[in-house]
């Protein structure tokens, strides 16, 4: 080499300086990712439409106070809801194969608990009047959100106190009272107007509402009751069980025979034999099929046998039997399971010669009640997929439309009826069907595509348990109607939600970051950002995503 | 409401967070190997070398006057990677910089083949590099033929339908292992963290670091290009590609104990895999409990051992 040549002259030498990024290979794709926040099967299996990962999100960082305002976007009742919902969220739940599913309703019970500033503000006033008929979960959801769209809302109803069977069905050691008044107070403190002991069809007439409200919706559960169609049943002693459980709750101890039976399976025969047992009685339920067909919340079952009520499982009510004026006892046939039913459960049948009595000294029948329209138009029998009558401006929502028979459909129902009101009021036409509540979502999310458990990655998830669940001793229970399940304390619930693998929700665990090839992803405000230039679109993000929180689209150019 | 809890920590990884590869480069959709660079770069940060023979990456890298790392690069002959990297480090020995890292990033053919003698010689002198093979168990480069990499069965183009390998791969860790090499590792960029931590080890240490990286490659296996991560991920599970670190060619430490997932989970991803049998399937499940009985034992043998003693004299730059 010649002496005094330097590096720089070697001009021959190549030497590549110039960054690849100059080079476009995102013109390489046919397909692309996008964040997309899909639908978790806990809040698609929700009637009242929680959203439930996102709140859980927010829970898991810490976000106490955002978790709990998020929550009661719409749904007004979550330290209710967290208490008596049988959670069918639960079920789905994708933890379950991890640990167990998510304690979603302990979760929502701790953060309707949640003091503070947790309502969201009423938008500007509207001019509009709404009258709601009923103040169960669906009048209470309904008015709720009618309010927050800026309307006035009157509710009629027509017992002393709001809340529907909340407060006349539910007992306090369930629900506690000063629950169920907090939240219907929140409701109130919105602006809504609560007119108690006012029966519409009675007090008030349904079109002189009609003349004066902008619209109406009816809420007005089912409250008139079935009877056994038996010999015997016009005594006394046997009482209505609905009407009975209303008396108690109200504080009413009337003098009753130390023994009765309780004919049901459903909430209403747990909730009176339990309320009977906890005011002095030996109540003993009588139910047709078995255990595995009651209609009762499992817990609740569960929760009376804990309290040692006896079940004869398989009889069936004949006749009442009375001696002197006095009920002795309850003659009952065996019965056992046959074919399965319209309901798909295996119909009872009788075991001919079979009769036994159980002895008592009255009894409490629990058979299901129906709608009870007196003096309301015949027109409300029946809603469509609008929650619509054939009445101008009348709506329809709860027991009454669906006859789902709990409170979280019956919120669903009031959430989803005042979207429609309010699309009636404003004017904007009424839609084809009531909006599902995830369409309601204040953020944006795919509902058609169900993050269930293929869709996730799970080899990013290790099964932790799920911590237990603290009951009241049942020795500690008779005698009052404190309440038997323990919330949770705070550290307890950020674990849980901590448990929540998001399913369908971005919790920037970062997988898409770190696996890109083509270091085609970047940290963005509040999450990702991809960079369209140089992704070519091979999908590793999508794939290696643990939640389904992304997707491949087809390009379009 | 205020709670004392451990800081939310959603990340499923801990890797370095700075990025050596750039964008734009030219690796196909979905490339294993260029996944491997990024997680290399992140490990031994920008005070690198990398030194690359003919092979994929030599034209990932990009066409001149481009350049995909943040770091220099020498683009060396097919058979040099070994005894380039070598030269560099005995270059910055004489300028008395001992802080800076050279990487030599060979592909299979570059390693387990063309390139081996030249390995074998740096190993033998216990030059200090690192050299990392990424194994996409074909010169896939020059348009997939079979390497000694190549696994029994696979269809490569000089190995078509019938005729596919019928020799299984060489195992290359273990023949440096009984170079004494002063580490050598397998890694899988489906175990990123394993990697990151296996070339921050190596670049402790000094002496000839060997790691030999598992990489999925859609063009040569006929893989889907999103299933990268999921199938390198297989490999490990299914006792394929087993993670483990050899000491002074004598001590084994397996890394991951595996669930041993049937490998078909692994074969049937990959087309290359798409016409074995019955009889050849169960002939590489065979293998694959085979080989971690002799993996296991190793590792038995090693914990009996004490360190080898170490040689009192080796090459100082001032005695170049
Ligand atoms: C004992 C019992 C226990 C239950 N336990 C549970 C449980 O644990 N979990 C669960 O999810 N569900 C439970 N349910 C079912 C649940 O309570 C109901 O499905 C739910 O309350 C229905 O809500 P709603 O708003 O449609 O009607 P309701 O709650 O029935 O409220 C209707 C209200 O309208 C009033 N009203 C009726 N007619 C008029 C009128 N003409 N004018 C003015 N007011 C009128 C009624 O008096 C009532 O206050 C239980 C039910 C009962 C009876
Ligand atoms: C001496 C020599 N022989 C052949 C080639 C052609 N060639 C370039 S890359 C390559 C294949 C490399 O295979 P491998 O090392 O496995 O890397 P990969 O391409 O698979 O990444 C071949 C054969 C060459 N560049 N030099
Ligand atoms: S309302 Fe019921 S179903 Fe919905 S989140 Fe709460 S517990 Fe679950
Ligand atoms: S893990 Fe979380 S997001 Fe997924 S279904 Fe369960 S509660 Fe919902
Ligand atoms: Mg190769």
């Amino acid at each position: 080499m010649a002496t005094g040549l330097r590096l720089e002259d070697l001009t021959y030498v190549p030497f590549s300086e110039r960054p690849t990024t100059a080079i476009k290979t995102g013109t390489w794709k046919y397909v692309e990712p996008v964040y997309q926040n899909a639908l978790p099967p806990c809040a698609g299996a929700c009637p009242a439409g929680n959203d439930i990962s996102y709140a859980l999100l927010l829970l898991a960082q810490g976000r106490v106070m955002e978790a709990a305002r998020w929550w009661r976007q719409r749904n007004p009742i979550p330290a209710t809801l967290g208490r008596v919902c049988p959670h069918p969220c639960e079920r789905p739940c994708n933890r379950e194969a991890l640990g167990g599913a998510i304690a979603v309703h302990m979760v929502e019970r701790f953060l309707g608990d949640v003091e503070g500033d947790v309502v969201p503000q009423p938008a500007p006033r509207s001019g509009k009047k709404v009258a709601v008929v009923g103040s169960g979960p669906a009048g209470l959801a309904a008015a709720y959100n009618l309010r927050l769209a800026g309307h006035q809302v009157c509710v009629f109803d027509d017992k002393p106190a709001p809340g529907g069977y909340l407060r006349t069905g539910i007992p306090e050691y369930r629900l506690p009272r000063q629950v169920l008044d907090r939240e219907v107070g929140l409701i109130a403190h919105l602006g809504v107007e609560f007119r108690q002991r006012v029966r519409v069809g009675r007090e008030v007439g349904f079109d002189e509402l009609r003349r004066v409200y902008d619209a109406v919706v009816v809420a007005v559960g089912f409250h008139k009751s079935r009877s056994l169609g038996i010999p015997g049943e016009d005594h006394p002693q046997v009482y209505n069980g609905v009407k009975l459980l209303e008396r108690l709750l109200a504080g009413e101890r009337p003098p009753l025979p130390s023994r009765m039976v309780v004919v049901g399976g459903g909430n209403t025969a747990m909730d009176v034999a339990r309320s009977l047992w906890r005011v002095g009685v030996e109540p003993v339920v009588v139910y047709r099929r078995t255990r595995e067909e009651m209609p009762a919340i499992a817990s609740e079952v569960e929760e009376a046998l804990a309290e040692g009520i006896p079940f004869q499982f398989l009889a069936a009510p004949v006749r009442v039997v009375v001696e002197e004026g006095r009920i002795v006892g309850l003659e009952c046939q065996r019965m056992e399971l046959g074919e399965p039913d319209a309901s798909g459960r295996r119909r009872p049948v009788p075991v001919p010669g079979s009769e036994f009595v159980v002895p008592c000294g009255g009894v409490v029948t629990a058979l299901g009640e129906v709608v009870d329209l007196e003096g309301l138009p015949g027109e409300l029998a029946k809603g469509d997929a609008r929650q619509c009558t054939p009445l101008e401006g009348v709506f329809l929502a709860g027991d009454m439309l669906d006859g789902a028979g709990t409170v979280t459909a019956a919120v669903g129902s009031g959430i989803r009826v005042a979207a429609v009101v309010h699309a009636y009021l404003t004017g904007q036409g009424l839609p084809q069907v009531a909006p599902a509540v995830q369409e309601l979502w204040p953020r944006p999310l795919e509902r058609q595509r169900l993050v269930e458990w293929g869709k996730l990655n799970t080899v990013y998830f290790r099964a932790v348990p799920r911590p237990p669940i603290h009951h009241l001793p049942p020795e500690l229970r008779r005698g009052d109607f404190a309440e038997v399940v323990q919330g949770w304390s705070v550290a307890e619930v950020l674990g849980e939600a901590r448990r929540c693998l998001a399913c369908g929700t971005c919790n920037e665990c970062c997988n898409c970051l770190y696996f890109c090839p083509d270091v085609a992803i970047h940290r963005a405000d509040g999450g990702f950002s991809i960079d369209r230039e140089h992704c070519k679109g091979c999908g590793i993000c999508v794939q290696e995503c643990p939640r389904s929180a992304l997707i491949l689209r087809e390009v379009t150019r | 409401m205020s709670v004392e809890l451990a800081p939310y920590d959603p990340k499923n990884l801990h890797l370095p967070e700075e990025d050596l590869l750039r964008s734009g480069h030219l690796a196909c959709p979905g490339c294993g190997a260029a996944l491997g660079m990024r997680l290399a770069l992140k490990a031994l940060g920008p005070k690198t070398i990398v030194v690359i023979p003919a092979c994929c990456w030599a034209v990932i890298n990009g066409p001149y006057p481009f350049h995909a790392l943040g770091v220099p690069v020498l683009q060396v002959a097919f058979e040099t990677a070994a005894v380039s990297a070598a030269g560099i480090r005995a270059a910055l020995a004489v300028q008395g910089r001992d802080d800076v890292a050279v990487l030599a990033w060979a592909g299979d053919g570059g390693t387990f083949d063309i390139g081996f003698q030249a390995l074998s010689g740096a190993v033998e002198r216990n030059d200090d590099i690192i050299y990392v093979c990424y194994d996409n168990e074909a010169y896939m480069n020059t348009g997939i033929q079979r390497s000694s990499a190549t696994p029994f069965g696979a269809w490569t183009t000089t190995t078509p339908e019938p005729n596919v390998k019928p020799e299984p791969k060489k195992n290359i860790v273990e023949i440096l292992a009984e170079h004494r090499i002063p580490y050598a590792a397998t890694a899988s960029i489906a175990f990123p963290e394993d990697f990151v931590r296996k070339l921050q080890k190596a670049r402790s240490i000094k002496g000839t670091k060997f790691i030999h990286l598992w990489i999925s490659c859609p063009a040569g296996h006929k893989s889907e290009e999103r299933l990268t991560v999921h199938i390198a991920r297989l490999a490990v599970e299914t006792g394929v590609f087993p993670l483990y670190e050899v000491e002074f060619g004598t001590h084994y430490t397996l890394n991951y104990e595996p669930s041993f997932l049937d490998v078909q989970e692994y074969l049937q991803l990959q087309g290359r895999f798409r016409h074995l049998n019955e009889e050849d399937v169960n002939f590489v499940r065979q293998s694959i409990a085979w080989e971690w009985q002799r993996l296991r034992a190793k590792i038995a043998m090693g914990a009996g051992l004490p360190a080898p003693p170490a040689p009192p004299r080796r090459l100082t730059p001032a005695t170049f």
